[in-house]
């Protein structure tokens, strides 16, 4: 075991549905404020970390600066392209208020140059709340408020309050329980996990009752999980994530309508959670409870027979210019649903070894099927998601890790969870009813199964890292491997070299972006 | 795999937990101050059919008039395991064992808390710090630490939590959180020989705090001699068995031992040739609250030319800590 600065496994599987938004904007009086009030923070806190002294014993300040470049790997060097080329600069603030009151604060700001992680300005409308969205600067550039909250203990309870993550769960980077907080996959799943997890605003209560410590949690932050935008480099494109690609391809781009979602609202809408953890005879266990709006929309789908109800729609996306020999079109209606999540978590250790897991059961989770004749395309069940993970400690400097992560969802109908394939032209050919055939419509499979392993070592003394992950779904056949290796230079100069390499079927999770394996190249000093 | 020896891997059954702060004094006088513990709260008092506190307040005025004549006895129990009717031993006849009795009975206080600042040499000669806060608490089953990271930026927030138990069948239960993750481990106490956080110390010596498992060595007495000036005891701890020198990462260890705080002023650790792989000096070394205390220690990578000064200053015995402060909460949250 040994200190890694981030160097764990940021793999995350997707479980359902990315979002595809496309909103107009409107500022408000109340964004107005919050934008204010977020960029005299930001400003606060950046300039207290370069100006405070470092050791003043009621204010501590720490920041960085980082450079990243990241290049595409290709069999064809001409085709190697600067997929990122970013600047950062994180800034954090802790004061101590009173011997009883802690604040904390981290803002962060990027600007990449190619801008293909995240092209154009980010349309947040859609997933983050006010409160919570980035502040950009052109196309290029962004500020953040990461974390902002004030922490405060009486007696034997301990309160949190303000913008902050919350991490459950046993399991490295696979999230079963670790849904508290959703996620930014503007680099899919290759960027560090704390770095990707989108903080949220949340009341974090925490009692200690001797052996066991119960938490209690409300979110009113409406905040969801915010996918890289079509053009970008990680993109989804696997009809499985992408619902609207694969009907485009079936219907024609022109009759596929993808409605901006509604983020819930009313104060029944926010999320509260709960959890007991304890001690008991050498195990580390809790139980957790969450009801909370998944982080990914679900869409509800509706065909529709004539092109002209289409057009009249204000929300409908591309042109509808021309009338394809189908005369059949497809809404797609996403939205977030509430759903109720009970878990357990476990973990102990027996001489060199650890043992750890999670199991998460969400009550009637709403899921896309590929029935045709189904009016919303959508079936309710429950789904049970688990992860068994070991680690050897046995080698001196070195951590080897082994998960195998399992979902199922239950009563779905076997024949409408076939596997998905991207339609072809001979689907369209077919005609309008046959076209849509079980094979061809987007859905989530009824189950999946990954696994992960994980090799690290560390070397004189901790200074330098190198870390190799692999991540292989079972079903699909894909998976990706990265190789990462950081090396201090000195005291305040850490330097990172990463490889990503994906692999399998283009419909896959990871496969979908065999084509975008990465070298990438960072220097960071901090202070 | 799981049916490591536990046994070997704990303290000595037979210590008594230090409840409260003690003087530290000389050798005698401190295992006599352990003999009267035991007199008044063992099997043969309760058997008198009198309550604990009569037997108590008898007991200790009985033992007391007797000490001066009691100490060297309490000595031999100690180091041999032998009857108190057995001849008493003089200074000269103390065994390995006996001093590293001792010392792991040496008063630590009930509570601690420290600010450590580390400062760590590379093979290549260059330096880094690190600045921790370490927090202490000892019961009558285990042993709680608990050590949070406040500089440099990059392994700011990182926090080790050990229970060390004294009971000698149950194994330590350990947890790292790194803020990079947000994330709290379980972390395997079989890691004691690797090396904490970089530094040139061992997971097991920051556990451990200058005390020793008894059960991984054969203790043997050495020529006692000096250092820096301090006279001190020498003893020889030579590995039980070449698993147990694996997990450790030594096969021998000679330990001065002071006379006065029986505090180890020096460690060199050996190989199975002999040779010298590290060196723990304690170059500072004050009484605080009357607790014997390290206050500068020098640590001397020989095999692999590093070196890590540990400086610690803050230091309170007084302030008590909750068992908040060793919990896994307290663990995310950081410092209290």
């Amino acid at each position: 075991m040994r200190l890694d600065r981030g160097l764990d496994s940021p793999f995350v599987p997707v479980p359902n549905t990315p979002l595809v938004a496309r909103t107009g904007s409107r500022r408000t009086s109340a964004k107005l404020v919050a934008k204010r009030i977020g960029w005299t923070l930001c400003s606060l806190i950046s300039f207290a970390s370069l100006v405070v002294p470092e050791a003043r014993a009621a204010v501590t300040t720490a920041g960085s600066l980082s450079l990243l470049w990241a290049t595409e790997i290709s069999r064809a060097p001409e085709r190697a392209t600067t997929q990122q080329l970013e600047a950062t600069f994180v800034a954090e603030l802790e004061a101590d208020l009173s011997p009883s009151c802690r604040f904390r604060a981290i803002a962060r700001a990027r600007f990449d140059e190619p801008d293909r992680i995240e092209p154009g300005r980010p349309d947040e409308l859609a997933v983050r709340s006010t409160l919570s969205r980035r502040w950009a600067f052109g196309d290029r550039g962004e500020a953040e408020l990461l974390e902002a909250y004030l922490a405060c203990a009486s007696g034997n309870s301990f309160l949190t309050l303000g913008k902050q993550q919350v991490v459950w769960g046993q399991a490295d980077g696979l999230k079963v329980l670790d849904v508290v907080n959703p996620q930014s996959f503007r680099l899919f799943v290759t960027d560090e996990l704390a770095e990707s997890r989108i903080p949220l605003w949340t009341a974090n209560l925490e009692i200690n009752l001797g052996r066991s410590t119960l938490q209690l949690l409300w979110i009113p932050d409406r905040t969801y999980h915010q996918f890289a935008s079509d053009g970008a480099v990680f993109a989804f494109s696997s009809p499985r994530f992408r619902p609207d690609y694969a009907l485009r391809h079936l219907v024609g781009a022109n009759n596929v309508q993808v409605e901006s979602p509604v983020r819930p609202s009313g104060t029944l809408a926010t999320d509260f959670g709960f959890r007991v953890s304890t001690f008991l005879g050498g195990w580390d266990l809790s139980l957790n409870g969450l009801r909370h709006h998944d982080a990914v929309p679900i869409f509800q789908r509706t065909f529709v027979a004539a092109v002209p109800d289409l057009r009249e729609s204000p929300n409908a996306v591309g042109g509808l210019e021309a009338r394809t020999a189908l005369d059949l079109g497809v809404r797609l209606r996403p939205r977030y649903q509430q759903v109720d999540l009970l878990g357990a978590t476990f973990s102990n250790a027996f001489g060199e070894w650890t043992v750890r897991g999670e199991l998460a059961w969400t009550f009637d989770r709403l899921r896309a099927i590929a029935d045709p004749g189904d009016p919303d395309g959508l079936a309710e069940a429950d789904e049970i998601a688990g992860v068994v993970g070991v680690d050897w400690y046995g080698a001196r400097s070195t951590l080897w890790s082994l998960q195998l992560f399992h979902q199922r969802s239950g009563s779905l109908d076997s024949a409408s969870t076939a596997r998905a394939r991207i339609p072809d032209d001979n689907d369209v050919a077919q005609g309008p009813l046959d076209a849509f055939d079980l094979q061809a419509l987007p859905f989530q499979p009824g189950s999946s199964t990954t696994l992960t392993g994980l090799y690290r070592r560390t070397f004189d003394g901790e200074r330098h890292v190198l870390r190799l992950l692999w991540a292989h779904d079972r079903g699909d056949g894909d998976g990706w491997i990265q190789l990462r290796g950081r090396w201090s230079a000195s005291q305040r100069l850490d330097l990172l070299l990463t490889a990503d390499l994906f692999y399998g079927p283009e419909d896959g999770l990871f496969g979908q972006f065999d084509s975008r394996d990465r070298l990438r190249l960072g220097v960071s000093t901090s202070w | 795999m799981f049916t490591r020896s536990r046994i070997s891997r704990k303290q000595d059954p037979s210590a008594p937990a230090m409840r409260n702060p003690t003087p530290a004094g000389s050798l005698g006088r401190f295992q006599a101050r352990e003999r009267k513990v035991d007199w008044v709260w063992g099997r043969q008092t309760r058997l008198l059919g009198l309550s604990r506190p009569c037997l108590g307040i008898l007991g200790l005025c009985f033992i007391g008039s007797l000490a001066p004549v009691l100490a060297p006895a309490s000595v031999a129990e100690l180091g041999a395991g032998s009857a108190a009717t057995r001849s008493l031993p003089t200074d000269a006849e103390l065994n390995g064992r006996a001093i590293a009795v001792a010392m792991n009975q040496r008063n630590e206080g009930r509570f601690k808390s420290q600010r450590v600042e580390m400062t760590l040499r590379s093979a290549r000669g260059k330096s880094r710090q690190q600045v921790a806060m370490i927090f202490r608490s000892t019961s009558d089953d285990s042993r709680k630490s608990v050590l949070f990271y406040q500089r440099p930026a990059e392994v700011r927030g990182t926090g080790f939590l050990t229970y060390d138990y004294h009971d000698p069948t149950r194994e330590d239960d350990q947890w790292l959180y790194l803020p990079s993750l947000r994330r709290t481990r379980r972390v395997a106490a079989a890691d004691r020989g690797d090396w904490f956080m970089g530094t040139d110390l061992t997971y097991e010596e920051i556990k451990k705090d200058g005390k020793f498992e008894l059960e991984d060595s054969n203790w043997h007495r050495q020529q006692d001699s000096e250092v820096d000036g301090h006279s001190c005891y020498l003893v020889e701890a030579s590995v039980k068995s070449p698993q147990l020198a694996k997990e450790l990462g030594h096969y021998s260890a000679r330990i001065w031992v002071d006379r006065e705080s029986l505090f180890p002023r020096r460690i060199e650790y050996r190989d199975q040739q002999g040779r010298r792989l590290r060196t723990v000096h304690t170059s500072r070394l004050e009484r605080i609250d009357g607790v014997w205390t390290a206050l500068v220690i020098e640590v001397t990578h020989h095999a692999g030319n590093t070196s890590t000064l540990f400086e610690m200053s803050e230091v309170d015995y007084q302030t008590e800590l909750g068992d908040a402060t060793f919990s896994q909460s307290q663990l995310r949250r950081g410092r209290p």
